[in-house]
């Protein structure tokens, strides 16, 4: 029995909370990971291994990162037009922050709790069979 | 070419007897022993299941940046508390400092027992894993915490001290097994003498109640016979500052460092025979063996005291390792004059 | 006005991958040859990286000049004795000779130290059922260990056990600043001779992480290239299309001695050891400081502490991993320092032909700058086939160069944000 998205919901917030150990009032969807909530490198290292053992999957590496950018590739065009989609879509993120023009170094900044909550929820309605 | 004078400022202690240095020399004038059987994990299998343990320590006080915390193993944390009592005593300003370092001695790693296990429990084959150091690679890629390296790397003991104070001074970590924190003591403060830092974090910090350091003990026949040696932990951290700079901010002077000797021999002899010894044997007694942050938890109890005459501080270790500091009562006429 | 004692370097000794002592990796390294390939020791197959750069086993029994039992404690033990009694044969030093008592060993070594072996097998009794079972993990652990646990844990023991052998009863210090730490036991040599702690001092590094816990550890903070189709192109420092380090493995160590010294008894001098920086980021636990901080700290301390200035450096034997983060930094912490003048600064990283020695890194990495001064030759870096705006540096692509060398840097940087930096002027 797959758990409920609010369930899912919950348990993602709890997991980034305790990683950054931040209190849970500022661990909201739109949070940036890195941003928001002082995300390094190796953070999202071990928030991808919580997720798998709290969750029972194996999350591919870049799978759960690219979120909104598969297929993108380098292109700064590519990059600039899928930006303005995410944009609509998250009307509640802090785009002030983000670079018009971003390059690949400037995606981890863009990964918000919601980015992560929508990953699991995909994968655990029986979306995209997880390669081991 | 002139070298510098090295005072020490700040003291910071944890051992078994206290989280702090006071705790610590109540418990010792009361004469309150601190040594029991290990609560950390199950040692009965071992020839003497006695430890010293720090308990009651809440780490998160001390900690700038708490997130750094599920980085930090035992030894680490105490080593970050103790860093931060020695700041707090000595009166440091706070702040990013280039010219703070930070020099830390500690001694073997306990190597993640639980996580180690964990991650077999996740693979296909445990017990394959357990004959086999490939299935077990395996089995660590397929399910261990990939920050398990970094929370056993020795030189991260150093590392959390500089990030958590922001201090951009050198840095290492000494590991000359029980001379380590000694021998790391000898360094920060020479690294003061020769202009290399203004203020240095110098002390040792260390764990040794877990299994791989009791077989280590254990092997080596020193938890067998009347006396075996009771394995313990904690942190001992002193703060050196370049004397004139610490004079001129008003600092309280402890000790001046004297003379020192790196190993074995006859220098290390005749540091020891012309000062007051630092109560080694009485905590040891007491708390248990500390391993590298013995000696410097001696000498830092010395320094608490109050220096009526020169005080040795003496580390040596079965291996032959081996490190000596004399520190002088701090030179009070100077500082009247000024 | 006392005259301020100088330090050079008369002896060096290592085992690294693909060479047999330091003449044969000098050759190689100016032949441009990697010693990257597919894992050999064990079976890497599931693993995301499947290629290192294996050092060869030290020829015959170890440790023929120290002559004293290093065996059955682990390949760090065995390549650090060979390295050793190499850089004491080089110098002339025979062991327990006259110059022993009063020299000192400075070492840096790895967390292959600790014996693993035992203590996988009593993890998994720990596992075994479900929820972790200490007492079953300790039991099994006891049981299982294997001779010399204390030594294995121990890179002290490994010191004293190299200073007894050799004789030296000087002052003695082990240090494990990660893969800083090759740089900083010379430069604490450096610093003891100085000072006038000791005339003589054997300093080296040891490490190898090329084991399977070694590798999966790594792989798992992805820091690791994953070219395995094509190794010798795998480490590629500065170049766009690096993907992470190679790990390497070996030891190498140097005798160095105070100047006056070395000449009275006519030995050899490969190059002069003018200073010694190190410092820390103090950032965050991996990632580096964005515009190297800790790095462009520990250069400029280097060359304060030589009396020497950036417009004197001619070479830069960089840190060079080839991760992307990285060796950008190291870029712009060289760019802070230097300035325009990095324009005319040969800058070239071993690691694109060995790999990354982690804790051994920095000792070899300064063995590679001695030689370059002796020579008067930098070696090129391997694989320099895409640009990088952001690493637009001199890292000599074409192959090995003449250089007038007058000064070099050595750089090691370490996980934690620890930096050291060695300044080597001609002799």
């Amino acid at each position: 029995m797959n758990p409920s998205p609010s369930e899912i919901e919950s348990r993602v917030l709890s997991i980034v909370a305790d990683a950054l150990d931040q209190p849970a009032e500022r661990v909201t969807l739109d949070a940036s990971l890195v941003d928001d909530l002082g995300a390094e490198s190796i953070d999202f290292l071990d928030i991808v291994f919580r997720l798998e053992s709290d969750f029972g999957l194996k999350i591919p590496e870049e799978e759960i990162w690219q979120g909104s950018f598969d297929g993108v590739g380098d292109d700064p065009d590519a990059l600039a037009e899928r930006l303005a989609q995410l944009k609509v879509r998250r009307p509640g993120f802090r785009w002030d922050r983000v670079p018009d023009r971003p390059t690949r170094s400037d995606l981890p900044r863009l990964i918000t709790v919601g980015t992560v909550v929508e990953y699991l929820e995909k994968r655990l309605s029986g979306g995209a069979a997880s390669p081991e | 070419m002139r070298e510098r004078r090295v005072v020490v400022t700040g003291l910071g202690l944890l051992t078994p007897l206290g989280t702090g240095l006071g705790a610590t020399r109540l418990a010792l004038a009361e004469g309150r022993c601190a040594i029991a059987p290990a609560t950390l994990f199950d040692a009965s299998p071992f020839a003497s299941p006695l430890a010293g343990e720090v308990r009651g320590l809440d780490p998160r006080a001390y900690f700038r940046v708490p997130k750094a915390l599920k980085l930090c193993d035992r030894r680490t944390r105490f080593a970050v508390c103790a860093a931060a009592m020695a700041l707090e005593d000595a009166g440091f300003p706070a702040g990013p400092c280039d010219g703070l370092g930070v020099s830390i001695g500690t001694s073997g790693s306990d190597l993640g027992a639980e996580e180690l296990s964990a991650a077999l429990a996740r693979s296909e084959d445990p017990a394959l894993s357990a004959r086999d150091t490939d299935a077990f690679g395996e089995a660590a890629l397929a399910g261990l915490n990939p920050l398990w390296l970094l929370v056993h790397l020795p030189n991260m003991t150093s590392a959390h001290v500089a990030i958590q104070r922001e201090a951009r001074g050198p840095n290492t970590t000494v590991m000359t097994g029980w001379a380590a924190g000694l021998s790391a003591i000898v360094e920060g403060a020479a690294w003061i003498a020769e202009g290399r830092a203004d203020a240095v974090l110098a002390g040792g910090a260390d764990s040794a109640v877990h299994p791989f350091a009791f077989a280590a003990l254990e092997q080596k026949g020193l938890l067998s016979g009347p006396s075996p040696l009771v394995p313990a932990e904690g942190a001992a951290v002193v703060l050196f500052e370049e004397r004139e700079a610490a004079l001129a901010r008003g600092a309280r002077l402890l000790g001046e460092v004297g003379a020192h000797a790196l190993s074995a021999g006859t220098r290390l002899a005749a540091l020891a025979a012309d000062a007051t010894p630092a109560p080694s044997r009485q905590l040891e007694r007491l708390a248990g063996n500390l391993l590298a942050a013995h000696a410097p938890a001696a000498l830092v109890l010395s320094l608490a005291e109050g220096l009526a005459g020169p005080v040795a501080a003496v580390a040596m270790g079965p291996a032959g390792e081996a490190s000596a500091l004399l520190v002088l009562p701090p030179d009070e006429a100077a500082r009247s004059a000024a | 006005m006392r005259t301020r004692r100088r330090v050079v370097v008369t002896g060096a000794g290592l085992v690294a991958p693909g060479a047999d002592g330091a003449a044969g990796l000098w050759e190689n390294l100016l032949a441009g040859r990697s010693a990257i390939g597919p894992i050999r020791r064990f079976d890497a197959s599931s693993y995301p990286t499947r290629i290192a750069a294996e050092a060869l086993a030290p020829a015959g029994a170890p440790a023929s000049v120290l002559g004293e039992e290093f065996g059955g404690r682990g390949r760090i033990w065995d390549f650090a004795a060979e390295a050793a009694s190499q850089a004491l044969s080089a110098a002339g030093l025979a062991p327990r000779g006259p110059w022993a008592a009063s020299a000192g060993l400075s070492l840096a070594t790895g967390m292959g130290t600790y014996g693993h072996a035992e203590v996988f097998g009593a993890a998994a009794a720990g596992a075994a059922r479900g929820g972790f079972d200490g007492k079953a993990f300790a039991e099994e652990l006891r049981l299982g260990l294997l001779p010399h646990a204390a030594d294995r844990q121990s890179p002290g023991a490994l010191a004293a056990h190299l200073a007894r052998a050799a004789g030296i009863g000087g002052p003695l210090l082990a240090s494990m600043t990660a893969c800083a730490g090759g740089t900083q036991a010379v430069g604490d040599a450096f610093r003891w001779i100085r000072r006038g702690e000791a005339d003589v001092v054997l300093a080296g590094a040891s490490d190898s992480e090329i084991y399977p816990m070694g590798l999966a550890s790594f792989c798992l903070l992805g820091a690791l290239s994953r070219r395995n189709d094509a190794p010798e192109r795998a480490s590629r420092p500065f170049d766009g299309a690096r993907d992470g380090f190679v790990l390497g493995e070996g030891a190498g160590f140097l005798v160095l001695e105070e100047r006056e010294h070395a000449r009275a008894r006519g030995a050899d001098v490969l190059a002069e050891v003018a200073g010694f920086g190190s410092a820390c980021d103090s950032y965050r636990v991996t990632d580096p400081h964005p515009e190297g901080l800790g790095a462009a700290l520990a250069m400029r301390r280097a060359l304060d502490d030589a009396g020497l200035s950036p417009d004197d450096v001619d070479y830069v034997n960089a840190h060079g991993t080839s991760t992307p983060g990285g060796d950008r930094v190291e870029v712009r912490a060289m760019k802070a320092v230097f300035g325009s003048r990095l324009d005319g600064v040969a800058v070239s990283s071993t690691k694109s032909m060995i790999g990354h020695l982690t804790v051994a890194a920095g000792a070899v990495e300064a063995i590679v700058t001695a030689l370059s001064l002796r020579d008067g030759r930098v070696h090129p870096t391997l694989n320099q086939e895409l640009r990088d705006p952001e690493c637009e540096i001199d890292t000599v692509p074409e192959g090995a160069r003449r250089v007038d060398l007058r000064a070099a840097l050595s750089n090691s940087f370490a996980f934690g944000g620890q930096t050291a930096c060695l300044a080597f002027v001609r002799a």
